[in-house]
């Protein structure tokens, strides 16, 4: 039954583990909390519904990248009732929208525009049948991704009667779970916990004394073994670096760094499924949204932040099942740089004290941002906790939430560094047991010498000169 | 070395009147008084808004070296000067234009795109370009077209084909922009991989590509190619003007005096003074009388004739009669561009 909507609407012959469960009970009106590993199919949970359900279905998507890319996924599919309202649309476009709003199926918004009386009037007068959360783990202090505006949501959804909540994510400690639960209000959720463990990933931690000796054996590395690949690296500078090494190398290769012309970097994403580039060297801002399943290699150069990014990162390699690869690079000096990045945001004692000076004398404290006193992300912070509790209350509660980013930081380097098997290491921190090992497991469990496949390509300089003519003829040439 | 040329050939253009970031405002399109009059005083029109997305450090750096091969001069009052002439020999159009050649660009790169994928019997693809308005635009323009028969997709090509031919551009800059562009197996380039094939900067690509850009709806406009001239639908600003400056000449119309504007719209007397300077170069058969009288008028125009200068001050000096306001309109109203 289920699976002749899925072969109707979206082409696929069977589920993928979980989807079909998360289906049932949100089809049946049970609030659902679904913790499903990204490239599993997450998005199916709240799109075959809504051909299923009578009503639209409201998804609420933290990053415009990601809702872009969901609606970019619904049209390809052919779905026209598709809109996405973030802060792209202009104010004359949004009133249009608004006015026309139950002519959709999907309304895809930004947890800010909770905020607007605009949109909530609107909303109100829409039949939904769902409510879908996506990464919905933004919503608790603890998780890594802390969204202050993740709070509203909840605040407005249960001022009545409201269709089920469907909370989706790819990663949540069992503490982030409960959050969820309670902040969004719902009543005896089901949950579906999948296994955040991938059986084909092999991990390895390679200690290395300082950066030069990093960059040497990435260089090495990447130029002698099997891709597709990815490199994840701290600075934009750097991406640009090790770029330049390997393509003396003629390995194929770009940077990729939200710095970029946003047209290039759709066109090294489209480049890099379409097999034109094998390796892409990126800060974090790569990844979401590429659906490639055939990456095998992830580098990193560095050590993230938690657990939660790492294995998130790392999850992007092997979606295809392959047996695929992941490098992580550590020197000493990592530990104490990933902890101040990881703190990185949050605001000073001195900036909390602006904020009550600026406050005192009347003024906006929005105004800090444009004085340069503090960034936006951290002033986002300070404004949403300023708002609720005094001063002092605030320097406590900022203090404790960086100790907490801190502990993050040790959580994941005993999980790479500890003498224990990695994958072991990075299920514990989920609540989750480890049920069997594969035999390419991780570096402390022992790992052959040159496990990983060398790469079959012989490296060769790219083709000579330039033609449009027979760029043209490439262009519309019939394969 | 392309964008210090022209760079070089703008700050010739000024007539070491201006100072260091004038060019810069100029290619940004800064739509305040100061910029938009000198684009009439100086006959910029070409260069505005060239560039809206150009970054201050690489402007910076191209001033900077054009100063280190001393082909130009900055003094201590920060006016800049060319040491030496060159001819641009390159026709852009930044005034008629305002950008809007990236938002055809887009349409024609989702449109070859769609081609392409259409011939390979691919209905489902992900878009090289991400904006709702230009998907919109180009499903209608598929539609339209009729994209399935068989004899407009061959069309398509042909016609193409012919564009690329036909266009008076370089094999550098056709190049360019056949290479941006994206089919069902072959992916656009960035502008590095561009930058790093061809042996110039990226900045001298990205102008390359914009003056192709300007080239092709130029032919677009004036060649018969049935399939690809829709692409070219609200490409040219019919009205140049800003529209802050359209509502206050509105209201001039109207009968309002600029104090009273100026307090209508909350804005400063001086802003106003822009808006109605601003008119004066867009359409000459703007009445300037009602601001200043034809005596002043005429002394304004003597000094300037005579003495060749553009400055205000120098003006000044010699017609003491006349407001600021006034000589600017006067000057405004002169250099107009006559064929707004």
């Amino acid at each position: 039954m289920l699976e002749s909507f899925l072969k109707k609407h979206f082409g696929y012959e069977s589920f993928r583990t979980g989807q079909k469960e998360v289906i049932e009970a949100v089809i049946d009106k049970q609030d659902v909390v679904a913790l499903l590993p990204t490239g599993s199919g997450k998005s199916i949970c709240y799109q075959l519904p809504a051909y299923i359900l009578d009503g639209a279905v409201l998804v609420i998507s933290p990053l415009l990248s990601l809702m872009q890319d969901q609606v970019e996924q619904l049209k390809k599919n052919g779905e026209k009732r598709v809109i996405a309202i973030n802060s792209f649309l202009t104010r004359d476009q949004r009133q249009q929208v608004f006015s026309n709003l139950s002519n959709y199926r999907f309304i895809f918004v930004s947890p800010e525009m909770f905020s607007s009386n605009m949109f909530q009037n609107a909303i109100r007068d829409v039949k939904l049948s769902l409510i879908a959360v996506d990464e919905a783990h933004c919503i608790s202090q603890w998780g890594f991704d802390f969204r202050p505006e993740y709070l509203q949501i909840g605040e407005f959804l249960n001022r009545g009667n409201r269709p089920p909540i469907l909370a989706l994510t790819a990663t949540a400690t069992e503490q982030v779970i409960l959050d969820i639960q309670n902040y969004l209000g719902m009543k005896e959720a089901t949950k579906w916990i999948s296994s955040v463990d991938r059986l084909n990933i092999a991990y390895q931690v390679i200690r290395t004394s300082n950066h030069s000796e990093k960059n040497n054996w990435i260089i090495q590395h990447v130029a002698e073994t099997v891709g597709p690949g990815i490199v994840y690296t701290q600075s934009r500078k750097k991406t640009l670096e090790i770029t330049n090494l390997l393509k003396e190398k003629n390995v194929r290769v770009e940077a990729y760094h939200a710095g970029m012309d946003a047209q290039d970097r759709q066109l090294i994403q489209h480049q890099y499924i379409a097999g034109d580039l094998d390796w892409i060297i990126s800060t974090n801002a790569f990844g979401m949204g590429v659906h490639k399943p055939d990456i095998r290699q992830i580098i990193h150069d560095h050590m993230p932040s938690n657990t939660a990014s790492y294995v998130q990162e790392v999850g992007r390699a092997g979606r295809d099942g392959e047996q695929s690869y992941a490098t992580l690079l550590y020197s000493n000096e990592d530990e104490k740089f990933t902890k101040s990045v990881a703190t990185m945001d949050y605001p000073n004692e001195y900036q909390m004290e602006q904020y009550d000076s600026y406050r005192l004398q009347g003024i906006n404290p929005t105004a800090m941002v444009t004085d340069h006193v503090i960034a936006e992300t951290s002033f986002r912070i300070l404004h949403y906790w300023m708002s609720r509790f005094s001063l002092d209350e605030v320097k406590v509660q900022i203090q404790k939430m960086q100790i907490e980013k801190i502990n993050e930081v040790e959580l994941l380097k005993n999980s790479l560094l500890g003498e224990q098997c990695i994958r072991k290491g990075l299920n514990r921190y989920f609540g989750q047991n480890l049920e069997s090992k594969p035999t390419l497991c991780c570096s402390n469990c022992g790992l052959p010498d040159s496990f990983i496949p060398i790469n079959p390509k012989e490296l060769v300089k790219a083709a000579d000169e330039l033609s449009w003519k027979d760029r043209i003829t490439q262009l519309f040439m019939v394969k | 070395m392309f964008f210090e040329q022209l760079l070089q050939y703008i700050i010739q253009k000024y007539e070491g009147q201006r100072t260091l970031f004038s060019a810069y405002h100029l290619l940004k399109g800064k739509k305040s008084g100061q910029t938009i009059q000198d684009v009439g005083l100086f006959r910029l029109q070409p260069y505005f808004q060239l560039m809206p997305k150009l970054k201050k450090e690489i402007y910076l750096e191209a001033i900077q070296s054009l100063e280190s091969k001393k082909i130009i001069i900055v003094d201590k009052h920060q006016k800049i000067e060319v040491t030496e002439r060159i001819d641009l020999e390159i026709n852009f159009d930044g005034w008629h234009l305002r950008g809007k050649e990236h938002l055809f660009f887009e349409r024609i790169q989702l449109a070859v795109q769609s081609m392409s994928n259409t011939l390979n019997q691919q209905t489902k693809f992900l878009p090289i370009v991400r904006t709702d308005e230009v998907h919109f635009f180009i499903r209608q323009y598929l539609l339209h077209i009729q994209f399935k028969e068989e004899t407009v997709q061959q069309q398509f090509i042909q016609q193409f084909t012919q564009l690329v031919e036909e266009v008076d551009l370089s094999d550098l800059e056709k190049n360019i922009f056949v290479y941006r562009l994206t089919g069902a197996y072959q992916i656009g380039w960035t502008w590095r991989q561009l930058s790093e094939k061809l042996h110039i900067s990226e900045i001298d690509v990205q102008l390359h590509f914009i003056h192709s850009l300007h080239k092709i709806v130029h032919f677009l406009k004036n060649v018969h190619l049935d399939l690809l001239n829709p692409l070219l639908h609200s490409i040219f600003s019919e009205n140049v003007l800003t529209e802050s400056t359209q509502k206050t000449i509105e209201l001039l119309q109207n009968g309002y005096s600029m104090e009273q504007i100026s307090q209508y719209r909350r804005l400063k007397l001086g802003t106003i003074e822009d808006h109605i300077a601003e008119y004066a170069m867009y359409d000459r058969r703007f009445d300037i009388s009602n601001f200043v009288n034809d005596e002043t008028v005429s002394k304004i125009k003597n000094v300037v004739l005579h003495v060749g200068n553009k400055k205000l001050k120098p003006i000044k000096e010699k017609v003491d009669e006349a407001s600021y306001f006034q000589i600017r309109l006067v000057l405004a109203w002169m250099e107009g561009d006559s064929h707004a």
